[in-house]
């Protein structure tokens, strides 16, 4: 699903091949970009917790259901600024310094959901704001490179934890 | 909150060493808000105007965002950074679409 709502993404915003692009394309072209990376997340943690068989789909489906959009974000915001909650930090293994080290995909593309969020909001709510061509089609692209390489990084822990937690972070973050 | 002395020095271009392309010629930060009221920055990254849009490269560009954050951090500002990459000429432009105006 991602990979075609990024491919919608990119024809909106390129569509208006004369003048200025129509803010409807774009603002719709944020929105797709959006909902690629958090349906990227949703198929990725349910994967991982449920399994990838084909016989599983109607099990992960269900689950998706769960992911609740501001949870997500509240988990992105901790991760994508390299630290964690004293709380949920302290039993994780500890780098030579004394460190949960997040690694850096992890920390960028929880960045860019917490930007593409916002910026979904906006799109769909606040007429005031005006989008740009390169600035959509900046977010189309990092969006994708930035699922590439998450999507590239060996099974871990790290990754799994990172997963579990846009899930359950209301209850993980707070304690 | 203000966008203070360490935001600029933070968002000096002369020591952030960002990746080549897309060139950046400027850095501008204001006040912001995220979706829930929190305080945050606006940081808009004016590139060139000669910039290729279909040779960008989503990598550049996480790179770039990650700089900024990085350096940002590294000047203790805590505040959530939206980054907007926009060409000289979009950033001039505020006329308003016919196709809004009551359509």
């Amino acid at each position: 699903m991602y990979k075609d709502l990024l491919r919608q993404a990119r024809s909106l915003t390129t569509i208006d091949t004369r003048g200025k692009p129509k803010q409807a394309n774009l603002r719709r072209a944020v929105s797709a970009t959006y909902y690629a990376v958090f349906h990227y997340f949703v198929d990725e943690a349910c994967r991982g917790i449920l399994g990838t068989q084909h016989a599983q789909q109607g099990f992960r489906h269900s689950l998706a259901r769960a992911f609740v959009h501001t949870t997500m974000r509240d988990a992105c915001r901790s991760f994508q600024g390299g630290t964690l909650p004293e709380s949920v930090k302290k039993p994780l293994p500890k780098s030579a310094a004394g460190l949960y080290d997040i690694n850096k995909p992890i920390q960028n593309i929880a960045a860019t959901f917490v930007d593409l969020q916002r910026r979904r909001h906006l799109a769909d709510y606040d007429l005031s704001e005006r989008f740009k061509r390169t600035e959509v089609l900046t977010l189309i692209e990092l969006a994708e490179a930035q699922i590439e390489d998450f999507s590239n990084l060996l099974a871990s822990d790290d990754r799994q934890f990172f997963l579990v937690c846009l899930l359950s972070w209301k209850e993980l973050g707070n304690r | 909150m203000a966008v203070t002395a360490e935001i600029h020095e933070a968002l000096d271009l002369s020591k952030l060493h960002l990746p080549a392309s897309p060139q950046v010629i400027q850095l501008i930060a204001e006040n912001d808000e995220g979706t829930d009221g929190e305080p945050a920055l606006r940081i808009t990254a004016v590139i060139d105007e000669s910039t290729d849009l279909d040779q960008l490269s989503g990598r550049d560009i996480g790179e770039l965002n990650f700089l900024i954050r990085q350096s940002l951090r590294q000047y203790g500002i805590l505040l959530f950074p939206y980054i907007y990459i926009v060409k000289p000429s979009e950033l001039q432009d505020t006329s308003v679409d016919e196709e809004d105006e009551g359509e």
